[in-house]
């Protein structure tokens, strides 16, 4: 009898001790997977980001090099100077999204260091220098026009998530600091991407537009022999259709970091929701990759 | 071509909340107005029915895509708080050139009564935002 109660505390504390490893294991990994999914996803917001640029300068230009015979010689300096800042304009708010974006991801890095680190003072000044980064810029963005939308309009509702014990208290703290914060600043990306999304359908469209006026139709139409690379760029055309309805991956993907949040802050961050986010990521990233293929 | 300049180097929007809903709204249908009507007057079945009209046609059309590109961009550029009060006075008309900009544009009719409909439609726009 007095073997099996000394003997059960030794069972008992190898059991604890397993059970704390592991679940110290998997708050690592859930909080590193996270990270690591945000890094991703930047890589792949900022393809996005990219293209919605380039997509607002080459609509601007086929349009001004299309309808330039138009402008009479002598307004055409001031017309391109117009344009030109209109456009430089719509470049800065890109910009801000862009490093909006990295903060986020600055931010997730602190939180996987603050989950796996014995001494997290140094995390937590992470977390918080990256968070207030964040509050810095997000005001601006939120404000920002982006598209046809008003990114502030297109933000959705979120609530607080809830956060579970995870037995490190500088983590603890922090996500009940500001998981509600974050959260709502991953659903400004969302919103932000959504206008992104619709601005890039636009200019895209107009890019296609005159590329099937000019470069298939008009020459099919016309006598003679059809130019060498009229069979390649009906192709690309047509596939570039497909790919430009698809342009809105970018806020489908945010909307998942976001609901991928809320599981980790609830310690619910699984292999099959990081498979799910990655999946929802590489669908933006090789959405943003066509489009720039295609530009 | 008239000249028209940008309202300002403005990037972002600040909103009143005054002004909300009713105006974000109009000013998002407005912006959304001008990108369908920039990608159907670019469209291979616009240029169609260009190829059939006059050379005075086809310049005229030029000289209203420009001017409707560069209003989507001045108004997408716009601070929200500084036209709502011109977007209010200006709703009701703003809600009529946007329906007679729908109908020409979807039906296509004729070249002179859809770029005389898109040239209301920013004269009304130009009311908002100066675009001159």
């Amino acid at each position: 009898m007095k073997r099996v109660i000394r003997g059960f505390p030794v069972i008992a504390v190898a059991l604890i001790l397993g059970i704390v490893t592991s679940a110290c294991a998997a708050r690592i990994t859930q909080f590193g997977d996270f990270a690591q999914a945000g890094l991703t996803y930047v890589k792949a917001s900022e393809a996005v980001i990219d293209d919605a640029g380039v997509a607002s300068i080459r609509a601007n230009n086929v349009t001004l090099v299309k309808n330039r015979p138009a402008i009479p010689p002598e307004n055409r300096l001031a017309e391109i100077n117009t344009h030109n800042d209109l456009l430089k304009e719509r470049l800065v708010i890109l910009q801000d999204i862009r490093r909006h974006g990295r903060l986020l991801q600055r931010y997730f890095q602190a939180l996987a260091d603050l989950a796996g680190s014995d001494a997290p003072q140094a995390a937590a000044a992470a977390a918080d220098g990256a968070f207030a980064s964040l509050s810095k810029l997000s005001p601006g963005i939120k404000t920002a026009k982006v598209g046809a939308a008003s990114v502030g309009n297109l933000i959705p509702a979120v609530t607080k998530p809830i956060v579970a014990s995870f037995k490190v208290r500088a983590l603890e703290r922090e996500l009940e600091l500001r998981s509600e914060a974050i959260a709502n600043e991953i659903a400004l990306q969302e919103a932000a991407f959504t206008a992104i999304g619709q601005g890039l359908v636009t200019d895209l469209q107009v890019q296609m537009n005159t590329f099937e006026t000019e470069q298939v139709n008009n020459p099919f139409a016309a006598d003679g022999v059809l130019p060498g690379n009229w069979v390649g760029n009906r192709e690309q055309l047509l596939k570039m259709t497909g790919t430009v309805a698809s342009a809105g991956a970018a806020a489908a993907a945010a909307r998942n970091l976001r609901a991928s949040f809320e599981s980790l802050v609830n310690n619910r961050f699984d292999r099959a929701a990081l498979d799910s986010l990655l999946l929802d990521i590489n669908a933006m990233l090789d959405i943003a990759t066509k489009i720039a293929e295609g530009l | 071509m008239t000249k028209r300049s940008s309202s300002g180097p403005m990037a972002v929007v600040r909103e009143a909340p005054s002004s909300r809903p009713d105006t974000a709204g109009l000013y998002a249908t407005l912006l959304s107005d001008l990108n369908s009507t920039i990608v159907r007057m670019t469209s291979p079945r616009f240029d169609a029915v260009l190829q059939s009209g006059s050379a005075e046609d086809r310049l005229r059309a030029m000289r209203e895509i420009l001017a409707v590109e560069k209003a989507r961009l001045v108004l997408g550029n716009a601070v929200l708080q500084e036209i709502a009060t011109k977007l209010k006075e200006n709703e009701p008309e703003l809600i009529e050139g946007r329906e007679s900009l729908e109908e020409a544009l979807d039906h296509l009719e004729s070249i002179t009564k859809v770029l005389d409909t898109v040239s209301s439609f920013l004269d009304v726009i130009g009311k908002v935002v100066s675009l001159v």
